[in-house]
């Protein structure tokens, strides 16, 4: 199997009374500090670059708003610093593509990173979480569709010969065209991290799609049932064997000398992590 | 979070949304602490035998190709998380490039 180390980028505690509300949306920026900030981003940073030094087939990023959960607005811009610093591949894990009133300019970003990198991307569509349409002022009732949408738009955008005009329901361009196109043919792989939705599953697991269905931190539970579920949706619903190269599996570790240690050590960061609202 | 935020109106559906509720409720219900989430196998903790174990008994079971870890999280600072990632770079994770399908049960056997 490969094996990639991924990143939120926390910011670094807050007083706990911070927290209590919300740490999404509301908890205002004015905690936030540049000289933190500037330490934290180029540590973290380091740490990835290092991940790929001692033998990681990749690294890899993602994308939340307004929150100190994730400083990373766009995980564009850290897929940027470390193209020219990593030799393995890096997935960005993902892009809420669908958050944009213009999803051709992430496409284009894809591209750029995929051609800067000679073909080392992968690529993540996701809807983004509930709180980032208050982020964006963007209607969530419409957010399934416009994910769907926007996907049909950036794949025909990298693979189709532009110009040609796009129509769709909540996207319209007359002129297609990007430039660059990818550098990996026919495009970028794509990857889709879920919580277990069977409607992602069905879609990603499509005929047409066939795309690597990463199921998240959750119980191990979850990921027998989700990634036994996309075999069986693939034999059952759409008559094909699917193959592991089509699933993946993520989970937090920490390693230490003995188990007792490790859990001792691990302690304060994991319940941070899984008690902060 | 507050629920309404977490799923404004419209973002899901009902069914996909109470499906989410019940996952995440074992995940952030009462025993959120590391013992319960490491028996769970939300996280995997501990001696390098043990991480190695527990995801290569996953990937017999399960036969992903893909693992993806998070080796700093939360508040893990630079010294534990740089040990974290050496030392999983050094004992765990060649141990996981080397295993393919040859490895794997099989979909009818993990399915049963």
């Amino acid at each position: 199997m490969q094996v990639l180390n991924f990143h939120l980028f926390p910011y670094p505690p807050l007083p706990d009374e911070l927290y209590a509300k919300s740490a999404w949306v509301t908890l205002s920026n004015t905690h936030y500090d540049e000289k933190v900030g500037h330490a934290t981003y180029n540590l973290y940073l380091d740490q990835l670059e290092l991940c790929d030094q001692l033998g990681f087939d990749g690294v890899a990023v993602n994308e939340h708003h307004q929150t100190p959960y994730c400083i990373m607005p766009s995980p564009i811009v850290t897929a940027a610093a470390l193209s020219r610093r990593t030799k393995g591949k890096i997935a960005i894990l993902g892009s809420a593509f669908c958050l944009r009133d213009h999803p051709l300019t992430l496409a284009e970003e894809h591209a750029m990173i995929d051609n800067i990198t000679g073909g080392r991307l992968i690529t993540g569509f996701v809807r983004g979480i509930g709180a980032e349409y208050s982020n964006f002022g963007v209607n969530p009732t419409y957010s399934q569709e416009r994910h769907l949408e926007a996907h049909d738009l950036v794949v025909q955008a990298w693979t189709r010969a532009g110009p040609f005009a796009f129509e769709g329901k909540h996207y319209h361009f007359e002129y297609v065209n990007v430039w660059p196109r990818p550098y990996q043919k026919p495009h970028p792989p794509i990857w889709i991290p879920s919580q277990g939705s069977s409607e992602t599953i069905a879609w990603a697991a499509h005929p047409d799609r066939k795309y690597l269905y990463m199921q998240n931190f959750n119980p191990y539970s979850a990921a027998v049932k989700y990634l036994n579920e996309y075999r069986r949706v693939a034999e059952q619903q759409y008559g094909y064997e699917a193959q592991s190269s089509q699933l993946g599996w993520a989970g937090p570790c920490y390693v230490a000398p003995t188990d007792e240690q490790a859990m001792e050590e691990a302690r304060e960061a994991i319940e941070f992590l899984f008690t902060r609202p | 979070m507050p629920v309404g935020m977490f799923f404004p109106p419209g973002y899901t559906s009902v069914e996909s949304m109470q499906r989410v509720v019940a996952g995440k409720q074992s995940i952030m219900g009462a025993g959120r602490n590391v013992e319960n989430l490491n028996k769970q196998g939300v996280i995997i903790v501990g001696s390098p035998e043990t991480v190695r174990r527990r995801i290569l008994d996953a990937h017999r079971e399960l036969g992903f190709s893909t693992f993806m870890t998070l080796l700093q999280f939360g508040s893990l600072d630079a010294r534990k998380t740089e040990n974290n990632i050496r030392l999983f770079a050094r004992e765990v994770l060649p141990a996981l490039q080397e295993v393919d399908d040859r490895n794997y049960e099989g979909f009818r056997t993990a399915a049963e």
